[in-house]
């Protein structure tokens, strides 16, 4: 109520603000007659009275504004009179305005829009209820174990078990993702979908946008329904309100739509490119052995800790009677759901996302240094102003006010232009990210509340940096002193000048940084797209088959066709044709050596490519020594194998590897190596420590039955070689599709998205840090000259000729650039370090690059300063003399 | 700074009181409140224009005291205040706490460690 009055009362008062200052006018002037009145009667002459009421009267402006102060509609009326003030100021002051609040706005903008990024992909919580209670079930092989972390499939007895657990988990959901053949509206095409326990979306606490979950019965085998993605359901249907009852074939069978699920439901189930959701039946799945080949979440009961539900699931292992031998080889363990920081390629993207907000931040800091340095010159220029107002009786704190006014308004132009800025190209953010960096981000890219917060934070400190510190200097001591002497004469305070050179040098260590950074991430890109593949991409063309399951049943059923067709490619001239995977991907694994389980453990990240003996051939692979395995072996899935060099000098070195024994993963048989091949480069080739690759025969995958994969070496164009495949499919068996038919060089191409991306936005920083420090340094000089006009008028007088007059400009000028350059070279130095994983084939320390950056930024630098030391030379000396 | 002035500082918010106590006798000007205070309290508060107004200010400000111009006894305009029925009710409720309060003082510093506390 109180509150409420006193609104209402100061806006009462700023209305009537003229009638209540004549009131408090007359008010006291009755004071003073009343107390002259007073004083008379007690019998003082008028004189002394009226000497001795103004005195107790005291300072008649101080007590009116005591009074005034007590509503708060003084305060506003006071900001608005600072900000009105600021803005007449900076008209004045066009380039000053304009430059501070570009670079204000282009620092904040850029720092709100890779915030964005590194919220969605980082910070947010993945969008599902109580998100830190969600794990995934896998299980590890026993601790002490060579592979200990090696992630096989669960099992079914084991999923019942967890099931009845209720100490340890409060519910349990599977789900399985494949890729089949859906007709939806627009036509037929492979899509993603995923068959999921009908409580998943319960349990997850997903709420369908249209229509309902699954429900237990619609796990019977008859039940022929399914769920839309929402992006599926945008577009295939337009976002259409009536799909619900519509139908959709799947792989084959006509379901019924009877629910659409949110965006957010894709991401933990199978990825974003699910487009619809089946109810999965799990009884039907059992009979395939004892592996459930489903992917399980589960949420933990509240207020339970992951260690101790490991701890809880160890326990009741042990108390389960071990009837299902295989299980008691195994470990279980839990993941978190939320398991952006496991892998060691998503911990890659993450580290590069933190340097890229730390580069931007890096910007936003030279923005402000500047800006505050050009505030720190007005603020200097008008010393002599701001000494005669503080001598007329304006308080310091008033004139800290007023001038910290300028700054903030300029920060917060910049802030909103930035805001509006970002807000309006918020949209196009998502479509300049690679697709691999969204492919962990739960959350989609948005310019939402917390980036606004972040914006909020920005402006704040940088309004701290623009606004207070050159305020704070021109209140304290030396400015205001500056009324004694004239300006001209006393040149520019040693504090102050200090202060600048300090800020200028801050910007060029920062930008040096930056340099260093983007230089590096340019020596390591320009090494990884120069580097060679280890095989011949060029008209190589890489694609997966897939028959129809109803007319190729059994795993071997696809025989015929896969032999037709590979009989018609190579009959077709010019083309020559194999099953097996593009020499880009492989099947990711873990190396382990014979007789070396224990020592070497898991034998880093290994490529394993089930393939025929022309494998070879087609893909263009070197072999090194030994042999390749024959065609024979091959039909008979013998355990022979070649690998590729880097495997072979790795795990025996000094030796010949031709004759031992290694695993590609822990239930393979072991393979003898028959061959050493080329080390080629693989979708993984960038990553810290590389892949090594093995070779074997096609009949080891026991997966590898219905749907294959297909690599031809074309003669020409790659499109020829694409319809030499397709019309060669069709004559055979239309139905089959031939999905993911790409060039290899173009899938290769696709290594550098991420790392061209990275290097892209941090080259654009270090040309913006780069700009910035030169116009602050170009400033600074230009500043330091004008200072100096008549010390260097009078030398020029007493026959300093041009070139000296430049040396000793520049001289002055180059201060700061040093400092910054022996601060930034140690910071580069101690930072490069967080570049690491993201370098191929580059140091963090190379002196290349390092050289190469500081001479750029000592030659920008030199030529931002030459051009105010030039124009010192042509200073007037007897007009400068005049003028004094 | 006077001594008398330092007393005053040391019981912030007193002053609000001491003038509510003031008017509730008698409606005064803003002067005729500052020599009020004085005589009655002996000289031992002297209040000045600077510390008088802002809270003749505030006290209006809160609806504790209203203000009209009238015509003083020496035949001058001047601006009387009075305690509004929220002024009395403040008031009563401040010297209680007051009351309360000094009590309680005097008993702390009184005691001796004999005592029960």
């Amino acid at each position: 109520v109180k509150f409420l009055r006193r609104l209402i009362a100061g806006a009462r008062a700023f209305f009537q603000r003229r009638r209540l200052e004549e009131d408090m006018d007359a008010e006291l002037r009755a004071y003073l007659d009343e107390s002259i009145e007073h004083r008379m009667a007690a019998g003082f002459s008028r004189e002394e009275a009226v000497r001795a009421a103004r005195l107790e009267l005291g300072g008649v402006e101080a007590t009116k504004d005591r009074v005034r102060d007590i509503g708060w509609e003084t305060a506003v009326l006071a900001t608005w009179q600072n900000v009105s003030y600021a803005l007449r100021g900076l008209r004045r002051a066009p380039g000053f305005a304009l430059t501070a609040i570009v670079m204000i706005g282009l620092g904040i903008g850029a720092n709100a829009a890779i915030f964005s990024i590194v919220d969605a992909a980082m910070l947010k919580a993945i969008p599902y209820r109580d998100p830190q209670q969600l794990v995934l079930i896998r299980q590890v092989l026993k601790r002490g174990t060579a592979e200990q972390t090696y992630q096989l499939g669960v099992t079914w007895s084991q999923l019942d078990r967890w099931r009845n657990e209720p100490q340890i988990f409060s519910g349990l959901a599977t789900f399985i993702s494949l890729r089949v053949p859906v007709e939806g509206p627009s036509g037929a095409a492979k899509q993603w979908v995923s068959s999921v326990s009908p409580d998943l979306a319960t349990l997850l606490g997903v709420q369908p946008l249209l229509g309902r979950p699954f429900v237990a019965e619609d796990a019977m085998p008859n039940a022929a329904v399914t769920i839309l993605s929402e992006e599926y359901w945008n577009a295939a249907f337009r976002r259409d309100p009536g799909v619900l009852g519509r139908t959709l074939t799947v792989d084959g069978q006509r379901r019924t739509i009877v629910g659409v699920m949110p965006a957010t439901l894709a991401w933990g189930v199978g990825g974003r490119q699910v487009v619809a959701w089946l109810p999965l039946d799990e009884r039907s799945q059992r009979g395939r052995g004892g592996f459930a080949f489903v992917g399980s979440i589960a949420r933990l009961r509240p207020g339970l800790s992951q260690e101790s539900a490991v701890a809880d699931m160890a326990r009741a292992i042990a108390r389960v009677d071990a009837s299902v031998p295989l299980d008691r080889r195994y470990d279980a363990d839990l993941m978190p759901l939320d398991s952006r920081a496991q892998f060691d390629d998503m911990a890659r993207t993450r580290r590069a996302l933190t340097a890229l907000l730390a580069a931007v931040g890096f910007v936003f800091l030279i923005a402000c240094a500047n800006v505050a340095n050009l505030a720190l010159a007005r603020v200097l220029d008008r010393r002599r102003e701001i000494a005669v107002r503080a001598a007329l009786g304006a308080s310091r704190w008033r004139l800290f006010r007023q001038l910290l006014t300028e700054g903030v308004v300029v920060v917060m132009c910049g802030g909103v232009c930035a805001i509006a800025m970002v807000f309006w190209t918020a949209r196009a953010v998502p479509g300049l990210v690679p697709s691999q960096l969204q492919l962990f981000d739960a959350n989609p890219l948005t310019f939402d509340r917390r980036t606004l917060a972040f914006c909020g934070l920005g402006i704040s400190l940088a309004a701290i940096v623009c606004g207070v510190i050159p305020a704070l200097r021109a209140v304290t001591g030396e400015v205001i002193a500056g009324l004694e002497s004239s300006p001209r004469i006393a040149g520019v305070t040693s504090g102050a000048r200090r202060l600048r050179v300090l800020l200028q040098a801050a910007q060029v260590a920062l930008t040096l940084t930056l340099l260093t950074g983007a230089g590096l991430l340019t020596a390591s890109f320009v090494r990884m797209t120069s580097t060679a593949p280890g095989y011949d991409m060029d008209r190589l063309v890489a694609g997966s088959l897939s028959l129809p399951r109803q007319r190729y049943p059994g795993p071997n059923a696809g025989a015929p066709f896969f032999d037709a067709l590979l009989a018609r490619l190579n009959a077709w001239p010019g083309l020559r044709a194999t099953y097996g995977p593009s020499p880009y991907g492989g099947f990711s694994g873990r190396f382990v050596a014979f007789g070396h389980e224990a020592e070497r453990g898991p034998g880093g990240l290994l490529s394993t490519f089930f393939v025929e003996p022309e494998y070879f051939g087609v893909a263009g692979i070197t072999l090194k020594s030994g042999r390749l395995f024959d065609a024979a072996e091959a039909a008979s899935g013998a355990p022979v194998g070649v690998i590729d060099e880097r495997a072979a000098a790795t795990h025996w070195p000094g030796q010949s590897a031709l004759g031992q024994r290694f695993r590609y993963n822990p239930t393979a048989p072991w393979v003898t190596v028959v061959g050493v091949a080329e080390h080629i480069r693989t979708r993984w080739f960038t990553s810290a420590n590389g892949t090594i690759q093995v070779w074997v025969p096609a009949r080891l995958n026991p997966l590898i039955a219905v749907n294959r994969q297909i690599l031809v070496r074309g003669d020409g164009d790659s499109s020829r070689t694409l319809a030499a495949i397709n019309s060669s499919i069709r004559t055979i068996d239309p139905e089959v599709l031939l999905d993911d038919a790409a060039p290899v060089a173009d899938l290769y191409e696709s290594v550098f998205k991420e790392p061209r991306f990275f290097l892209a936005l941090m080259s654009v920083f270090a040309g913006l840090a780069l700009v910035t420090a030169s116009v602050g340094l170009y400033g600074l000089v230009s500043y330091a000259v004008a200072q100096r006009t008549r010390e260097i008028g009078i030398r020029i007088a007493l026959g300093a000729d041009s070139n000296r007059v430049t040396r000793l400009v520049l001289r002055d000028a180059l201060i700061p650039v040093a400092i910054g350059l022996a601060g930034g070279t140690l910071a580069s130095w101690w930072l490069s370090r967080f570049l690491t994983s993201l370098l191929y084939g580059v140091t963090p320390h190379d002196p290349a690059t390092f050289a190469l950056v500081t001479t750029l930024l000592v030659v920008v630098a030199t030529v931002a300063a030459y051009a105010p030391a030039r124009a010192a030379t042509r200073i007037d000396p007897i007009a400068t003399l005049r003028a004094e | 700074m006077s001594a008398d002035e330092k007393a005053l500082d040391l019981v912030q918010g007193t002053l609000y009181m001491l003038i509510l106590r003031t008017l509730s006798l008698e409606p005064l000007h803003g002067y005729g409140i500052g020599v009020r205070l004085e005589q009655i309290s002996q000289g031992v508060f002297k209040v000045n224009a600077g510390s008088l107004f802002p809270a003749l200010g505030r006290l209006e400000r809160d609806g504790l005291v209203k203000a009209e111009w009238r015509v003083t006894e020496n035949g001058r305009n001047a601006k009387y205040y009075t305690p509004t029925a929220a002024g009395r009710a403040a008031l009563k409720r401040e010297i209680r706490d007051w009351e309360v309060q000094t009590a309680a003082i005097t008993r702390i510093l009184n005691a001796t460690a004999s005592e029960p506390a």
